[in-house]
């Protein structure tokens, strides 16, 4: 079927393009910056900055996986980071916060899936409704102002702390990824939740249970987003009801620039993580060389565009 | 051009499929202020010729002479350019605008004089609509949505919409396929005017009685050769499905013994009078009984898929009764029917059957995953026995594919059916639920299908096995039951199964009298 003649270097590129260009992105700024960004002090900073936005990346990418897209991912960190300070200054032992916003998340995400797969509705529509629905609640649990004042000292304790050299978040990140990585790749769950993604129609008729498939990925994504959103929080040491909203269009940026880093073209675990920190150590790169953060934003656009591009015509070449 | 001219000239056309030929020496005239009939059995051409005649697909041998001259459409819109309309049997119509608006895409729109073509003339597109409707004597709600009209209503429209586009050659495919026989009949009336008109029809249909009723002079299509064009007048439909057939006489003794169905075999799967919600199947019943291969045979649009569908849980509908061995069961998901083994391959294998950007072993292993899974470990795959069960599964047909993680789509349209079976008899299927199960598949592989066939029903297992092949279901089934228009009306064994019975069934006049063999 595939043709052989010219499909080899479409092919790897195909498959290494992304992580090639990820490399030739970190040799130009170490060769520009030897001395502020090629050191392990950055790398253990870029793993920092980038798990809040691999945390959201992961969760959109389980969603993605099943065929839908969810929006409300930004209203959802939101609330995470309003919720658990609020609970905090309100004495609540801070473990159970941390759960209580957690199971919040979950239910809100079930909510999500539930409607999508029960009536068949587009995701994109539905949540962007409930989350916009979210974001005013959010807003009018702390009546539009910023959740600092009298939040404990544990609250923070995780988010800044440091664990053999490596930044809490940071293990945070890579656990969640881990974990994701073998729900998506290693349990019947996470093989079916791709076939629901891939051809809804025949995984149903083998007798796949779509609705649950679809209701435990938005589940599993809302649950994932809220902690990335607990987290965020906790790392600055306090809440902003729009905190989270900043997250939403990088992460799916970082799902998208994953998804051109495997040759099927779905969203993987490894991708996101991929698109994650290429996004993150670009911004983190063009600060040290002093580029204004509204161009960073002009670079990372075109980045994920570029990458889009090529994977079209790349996967035209191999056909 | 006057009546009688020839306006359309199909000269000795072929086309082949991957050296599968489709026609084979086609040749026929259609006359001005003429309605020339196409009639054949299923995967007898027409749909092929259409598809030549209308630019979708480009003959390999052969010519067509429009007016007398080389005519060689390669598009839709070379065809309407010519002074050709086509209704297709499913109206092209965009459901959710207005069926004012509908006329006139693909029509210049009528704009506003004097505005340089930005704004559209609404009333002269209202004028225009009523002047075909006043000519067609139809009344349509103009400002009614496509979506809110009926079968009937979205018909008209169709025929309309070709009216105003002033062809020559109107091509009607199976234009009453939707419709219930009274407003077929109206329709046939508004045909029968455009004839009169002067315009040259070219009439494709299943329904025999409408042909003989609307038509000057009949083609007959079989396996791509035509084999005849006859003069409406003194023929029957008997006469006309001798001719589909090739078959002279009807009953051919069949010489099988008594067929060992039915007497004390278990009934695996009983239905009666089922109907789908969207009216498709409307009286359906049929038993199927442990070790048999049942085929189920109809007409295009019949209603066969629909019939699997519903039986599996997929399409909504109801029935009387649906028993397994005697016991009343209730299959309203597919969960259902996958949990009593019963398995569906779909016609539509890319569509229906395949997750195509997966490997070929996460295709193989997709519906029983969780006998990888680990007991303890969180039920982590074990990737290791799902590799290997893959691999058995992919020996035991014979699948050829570099291995087991092979994209499935890369497989050969042959493999990748027998991945689809490989996977329902690693699901330990009792019951095969086949929608032309070789469609599309190479001659080894159509034989391979149909020796598992025979193997799983030895192994008393039963199939219900749809072919719109009819020498395919003959050389299969030990009987055959027919569906005509959504309603069994036969089920044949023995001596009353061969080829001409089959087809006075499907083509038989309005009749839900059930025969019995």
């Amino acid at each position: 079927m595939t043709s052989n003649s010219n499909g080899m270097l479409p092919r790897f590129i195909k498959a290494y393009g992304t992580v090639a260009a990820l490399l030739f992105i970190c040799l130009v700024f170490a060769v520009l910056s030897p001395n502020a960004f090629a050191t392990l002090g950055n790398a253990v900073n870029v793993s920092r900055q980038i798990a809040f936005l691999v945390l959201v990346a992961v969760g959109a990418s389980l969603v993605m996986a099943a065929g839908e897209f969810d929006l409300s991912v930004g209203a959802a960190a939101s609330l995470g980071g309003v919720m658990a300070a609020q609970l905090a200054v309100a004495g609540v032992y801070l473990p159970l916060a941390v759960l209580l916003t957690l199971v919040a998340g979950l239910v809100f995400g079930m909510v999500n899936g539930w409607l999508v797969g029960r009536f068949k509705l587009l995701s994109f529509i539905t949540t962007l409704a409930t989350g916009t629905m979210l974001a005013g609640l959010t807003f009018w649990l702390t009546d539009g102002s910023t959740v600092f004042n009298n939040i404990p000292e544990g609250f923070s304790a995780w988010g800044r702390a440091v664990v053999l050299g490596v930044p809490g978040p940071s293990w945070v990140m890579a656990g969640v990824a881990a974990l994701a990585w073998v729900l998506m790749h290693r349990t019947p769950f996470g093989r079916q939740l791709y076939a629901v993604g891939g051809n809804e129609r025949a995984a149903r008729l083998v007798g796949v249970n779509v609705l649950r498939h679809k209701v435990w990925a938005f589940g599993l994504c809302a649950l994932v987003t809220t902690g990335a959103g607990v987290l965020l929080a906790s790392r600055l040491g306090s809440a902003h009801p729009t905190g989270g909203n900043g997250l939403f269009l990088p992460a799916y940026a970082a799902a998208f620039l994953g998804m051109t880093a495997n040759r099927s073209g779905v969203p993987q675990v490894l991708g996101s993580l991929l698109g994650a920190a290429t996004l993150g150590i670009l911004a983190n790169g063009l600060t040290i060389l002093n580029v204004p953060s509204f161009l960073q934003d002009v670079v990372t656009g075109a980045i994920v565009v570029v990458a889009v591009v090529f994977q079209k015509i790349s996967a035209g070449a191999t056909r | 051009m006057k009546q009688g001219d020839a306006l359309l000239e199909v000269r000795r056309v072929g086309k082949a499929f991957a050296n599968v030929p489709a026609l084979t020496d086609v040749s026929l005239t259609v006359r001005a202020g003429e309605v020339h009939a196409l009639i054949g059995e299923n995967g007898a051409g027409k749909s092929t010729l259409i598809h030549v005649l209308t630019g979708a697909l480009a003959a390999d041998t052969g010519s067509l002479l429009l007016r007398g001259e080389c005519f060689a459409p390669t598009s839709p819109a070379d065809v309407a350019a010519s002074g050709i309309a086509v209704l297709h049997q499913e109206p092209q119509l965009v459901p959710s605008m207005s069926a004012l608006d509908n006329l006139f895409i693909g029509a210049a729109f009528p704009t506003l004089p004097r505005t340089g073509g930005l704004f559209l003339d609404r009333s002269t597109m209202r004028q225009r609509a009523l002047e075909g409707c006043a000519s067609l004597e139809l009344s349509l709600p103009l400002d009614a949505l496509v979506s809110e009209l009926s079968a009937t209503q979205r018909t008209q429209l169709a025929l309309l919409r070709c009216w105003m586009s002033k062809p020559d050659l109107l091509i009607l495919d199976e234009p009453t396929a939707a419709l219930t026989s009274s407003d077929a009949q109206q329709l046939l009336g508004q045909i029968d005017a455009l004839r009169q008109r002067g315009k040259a029809v070219l009439y494709v249909s299943h329904r025999l009685d409408e042909v003989l009723h609307i038509a000057g002079r009949i083609t007959v299509l079989r396996n791509g050769v035509c084999v005849a064009t006859l003069p409406a007048r003194g023929q029957t439909s008997a006469s006309l499905i001798a001719a589909m057939s090739g078959h002279v006489d009807a009953p051919s003794a069949h010489s099988s013994a008594p067929s060992a169905v039915a007497s004390g075999r278990a009934e695996v799967l009983a239905v009666t009078r089922a109907a789908t919600n969207d009216g498709r199947v409307r009286d359906a019943s049929l038993t199927l009984h442990a070790g048999e291969l049942l085929g189920l045979y109809g007409l295009a649009g019949s209603g066969r898929t629909e019939l699997l569908e519903l039986l599996m849980g997929v399409r909504e509908g109801r029935f009387d009764a649906l028993t397994s061995h005697g016991k009343p069961v209730t299959v309203n998901h597919p969960q259902a029917a996958a949990a009593r083994a019963w398995v569906l391959i779909p016609e539509d294998r890319r569509g229906h059957a395949l997750v195509l950007n997966m490997r070929l072993r996460d295709n193989l292993t997709l519906p029983f995953l969780r006998r990888f899974a680990n007991a303890r470990g969180f039920g982590w795959l074990s990737l290791k026995r799902e590799r290997a069960a893959a691999v058995d599964a992919m020996q035991g047909l014979n699948i050829k594919a570099t291995g087991p993680d092979q994209s499935v789509v890369e497989l050969s349209g042959g493999n990748q059916q027998k991945v689809v079976f490989a996977r329902a008899l690693a699901m330990n299927a009792r019951v095969l639920l086949c929608d032309e199960p070789t469609q599309a598949v190479d001659v080894a592989t159509r034989r391979a299908i149909h020796q598992l066939l025979r193997e799983h029903c030895a192994r008393g297992g039963a199939a219900l096995v749809v072919s719109s092949d009819l020498g395919e279901m003959l050389e299969l089934a030990q009987r055959v039951v027919v569906v005509r228009e959504g309603v069994t009306v036969a089920d044949l064994s023995g001596a009353n199964l061969n080829a001409p019975e089959v087809l006075r069934w499907c083509f038989a006049a309005h009749s839900t009298t059930l025969a019995t063999a």
